[in-house]
């Protein structure tokens, strides 16, 4: 691997920081866009984002919507990395039904409390969620059907490693489905060094 | 990520059915000025993909 362009820890710092501030004050205003409105407005699948508590879609903060490639099938078992307040988490839960099962990580504690809370206000027990990195996941070889994640992968130096544990866990045949920030300019290598280009 | 390198990493590990969504231009509903200028100089935009492991 090469050496990243920031401190990793400092990186990951940040971005628990962020959004922890995204789960905890949700009428506060981010450099990106957040909430249900930003939800509709990408066309986010209905009935199911309706359904999904306000405690967890006022935390959204998804860059764009990948549930136009597809749904997940009744009955999959489902990995959302980076899952957040549990947005995508909560949707593909009801699409996969209760046959099906959802797991959700992500490295920040707050984040996690409001997906489980609303899965349980939701009366879903077909949800869990760890608190892991996602170049690191608890999961054990092929033990999912479908990988989805919204606006994670970028914030994550190391790409490499990210998609070689999603290539772990996922079964062969399986799916992955991601929405995720590109650029169409190469940055410069002093620009790779500001946290601040990194979380947003 | 540079636009078309998820997709080359995903070539790489020999994944099939790549397909991929339109580009949404996230940025441009920040609150933030300075944010809306950094994401436009680098072309920062949303995008999707999809892709299947092969068998």
């Amino acid at each position: 691997m090469t050496e990243p362009p920031v401190d990793v820890d400092v990186l990951r710092d940040e971005i628990r920081r962020t959004y922890t501030d995204v789960s905890t004050d949700q009428d506060e205003q981010f450099i990106f866009p957040t909430g249900r409105a930003w939800a509709q407005e990408l066309a986010y699948p209905e009935p199911e984002l309706e359904r999904v508590p306000d405690a967890t879609v006022e935390s959204f903060a998804g860059v764009a919507n990948h549930w136009v490639l597809g749904r997940v099938e009744p009955g999959a078992v489902v990995l959302d990395l980076g899952c957040g307040a549990g947005t995508d988490l909560l949707i593909a839960a009801q699409m996969t039904g209760p046959t099906g099962r959802v797991i959700g990580v992500d490295m920040t504690s707050a984040m996690l409390d409001r997906a489980r809370a609303s899965a349980d206000a939701m009366g879903l027990d077909n949800v869990a969620v760890h608190e892991a990195l996602i170049e690191s996941l608890p999961l054990a070889d092929a033990s999912v059907d479908a990988v989805i994640s919204n606006g994670v992968i970028d914030l994550v130096p190391d790409k490499d490693a990210v998609l070689d544990e999603i290539d772990r866990v996922l079964r062969p045949g399986g799916r992955l489905q991601l929405a995720d920030v590109v650029i169409h300019r190469e940055v410069s290598e002093d620009a790779r060094k500001r946290i601040d280009l990194w979380t947003g | 990520m540079l636009h078309g390198e998820h997709a080359r990493l995903l070539v790489q590990r020999a994944y099939t059915d790549i397909t991929q969504g339109d580009l949404i231009d996230t940025y441009a509903r920040s609150a933030f000025e300075d944010t809306r200028r950094k994401a436009a100089k680098f072309g920062a935009m949303g995008s999707t993909i999809g892709a299947t492991k092969p068998r």
